[in-house]
């Protein structure tokens, strides 16, 4: 892979159809993200496991909806609120499929820590993102890290998808992974709902711990390599905090620019059965 | 003899020529501190290593200026700017020759944190700082830390001396090695420039990884062990998150009290009046 470098160059903010929308720097963190980041880790008890991730659909908020914790079988959980004046729900479910295809679009999302993106499909343009993989190269914290993100529906995460779409929610599912290697290492969800004046994304990272799966493996073998995998994996804190602030970084930087992107790069899809 | 200790005891503050400078009481952080440490460690690629010193000269900030960064040879990035109002560059560059002969003057720095300083070459009459070194101990978080400062000309860092004076600008270079050993362990870097209603000190410590090395030029069997030494260097190496913190906290620290120091002693001294403390 070639080209892994952050941000634009003086040829693409020249060149580049997105460089009005591309910020280098980016606005302070929330008062109520810093505030998490002081606390630091709560009770476990606090944050459901992934088993729960249905519950995001009941109304109201969870104990905790900023915040991070360890779990007893080492994996961490992550939670991040985010308030975003003016953007839709529709406007994120455009972007998820939108962005993958160009490092360019993905750099807009946070150019401080986004390297590079591409499809596993090699297919760029469609405006689905259901059941594809993106791979992604990114800065957690100082670490660059290859990730693989495999967008799953929301019913196979318990999501009750015809619910969803009668309240105008969207919920973005994904399986993640660390690119080379043949684990699952996580869970993602990003669950966007309407308040007034614009709407509030839940988002919520499980990762490593008995969220580790084999790929393919889901028998006892692959459960030992998983559990031990899991152990041998010391990052989990840190990770957790430098996830926590990564997310609420990009996600309040693009949802300042979500709403002109989308009135500018946003097509009705040409043929209804190219939707999902 | 009394212990090594971190601020005045009660006698120096009786008795310190410096006593009524000393500040125990530290500010909070600055808000750009602040929020680079709830940000946490950053892409490395945003803090340029130590080869891209002279871009310190150009009028834009760097993408990082408050900050910390592991590179990926294993090295620390700490980065921070710091404001003070009423403050010269000139200020700072006196003070850098007058501190390093007493533990009092040291400490007035750091009040919590430092301990002690001495010239490796004894001279403390001396008012210049490049070419010498300075060694310190000093706590960075909770752990006690002792150095060689070894002061550099700008130039050796690759900026332009000529175009500092111009702009009455200031750079306090230095090698970061270990005491009475011709290990280096980093670079240190403070830039001081004039801003409206003051000055703005930024800093630059670079540590650890490429920036380690046997001497100054060494040969092949000096760079294999410096290679080794990396290695070592790395289980050294303090949490950068310390360094940050520390760093902010001295030079703020320092800022709110160095005018009027350096009315009292620099002016003191060049007009020859009453050359307080002079001690050979």
């Amino acid at each position: 892979m070639t080209n892994l470098y952050l941000g634009y160059t003086d040829a693409e903010l020249v060149s580049s159809p997105y460089a009005r929308f591309y910020k280098p720097q980016m606005a302070g963190l929330p008062p109520h993200v810093k505030d998490a980041l002081l606390n630091g880790a709560v009770a476990e008890e606090l944050m459901p496991g992934f088993e729960f991730a249905a519950e995001l659909q009941n109304p109201g908020y969870w104990q905790v909806e900023t915040g991070h914790t360890l779990a007893a079988d080492r994996s961490a959980r992550v939670s991040i609120l985010t308030y975003m004046p003016g953007v839709t729900p529709a406007m994120w479910d455009w972007w998820f499929a939108w962005h993958g295809s160009e490092a360019q679009r993905y750099k807009l999302w946070h150019p401080r820590s986004h390297v590079y993106v591409a499809w596993e499909d090699g297919r760029e343009g469609l405006d689905t993102y259901i059941g594809r993989t993106s791979q992604v190269v990114e800065y957690i914290g100082s670490t660059r890290m290859d990730l693989t993100i495999r967008f799953v529906p929301p019913a196979s995460v318990g999501f009750d998808e015809q619910l969803l779409s009668e309240k105008g929610e969207v919920a973005i599912c994904a399986r993640g992974g660390v690119g080379g290697l043949p684990f699952e290492t996580g869970w993602l969800i990003h669950h966007v709902r309407p308040v007034p004046g614009g709407s509030e994304m839940r988002s919520r990272f499980w990762l490593a711990g008995d969220n580790i799966e084999l790929r393919g493996h889901s028998g006892a073998a692959g459960k030992l390599l998983s559990r031990t995998a899991a152990f041998l994996n010391r990052d989990g804190p840190r990770v957790a905090r430098d996830i926590l602030v990564h997310c609420a970084q990009e996600m309040n930087h693009l949802a300042a620019l979500l709403p002109e992107l989308y009135a500018n790069f946003y097509k009705e899809p040409t043929d209804e059965s190219d939707r999902r | 003899m009394v212990k090594k200790h971190v601020g005045y005891t009660e006698d120096e503050l009786a008795q310190s020529p410096y006593a009524r400078f000393y500040n125990s009481e530290i500010a909070p952080l600055q808000p750009q501190v602040a929020e680079a440490q709830l940000v946490g460690a950053v892409a490395h690629e945003l803090m340029y290593p130590v080869e891209r010193a002279p871009e310190m000269q150009s009028d834009n900030d760097w993408p990082v200026e408050n900050g910390y960064a592991y590179g990926p040879d294993g090295s620390l990035r700490v980065f921070c700017s710091i404001e003070m109002p009423g403050v010269t560059p000139a200020m700072w560059d006196w003070w850098f020759g007058w501190h390093g002969s007493e533990a009092q003057r040291y400490r007035l720095w750091h009040p919590k944190a430092h301990v002690d300083v001495g010239w490796k070459d004894g001279r403390d009459d001396l008012r210049h700082y490049v070419g010498r070194i300075s060694h310190i101990e000093e706590y960075l978080g909770s752990e006690s830390k002792k150095g060689a400062i070894c002061f550099l000309p700008p130039s050796r860092l690759g900026l332009d001396e000529q175009r500092l004076a111009d702009r009455g600008e200031v750079a306090i270079c230095a090698r970061i090695a270990l005491q009475n050993s011709p290990i280096k362990a980093g670079w240190l870097l403070h830039h001081v420039r004039p801003v409206a209603g003051g000055a703005q000190m930024r800093q630059r410590m670079w540590f650890g990884g490429d920036n380690v090395s046997i001497g100054d030029d060494p040969g092949p069997l000096g760079k294999a062990l410096g290679f080794v030494l990396r290695l070592a260097v790395k289980y050294m190496q303090p949490d950068p998150a310390d360094m940050l913190t520390h760093a902010a906290q001295e030079m703020a620290h320092l800022a709110t009290f160095l005018p009027e120091l350096y009315q009292s002693f620099h002016n003191a001294e060049s007009t020859g009046t009453s050359a307080p403390e002079k001690r050979i």
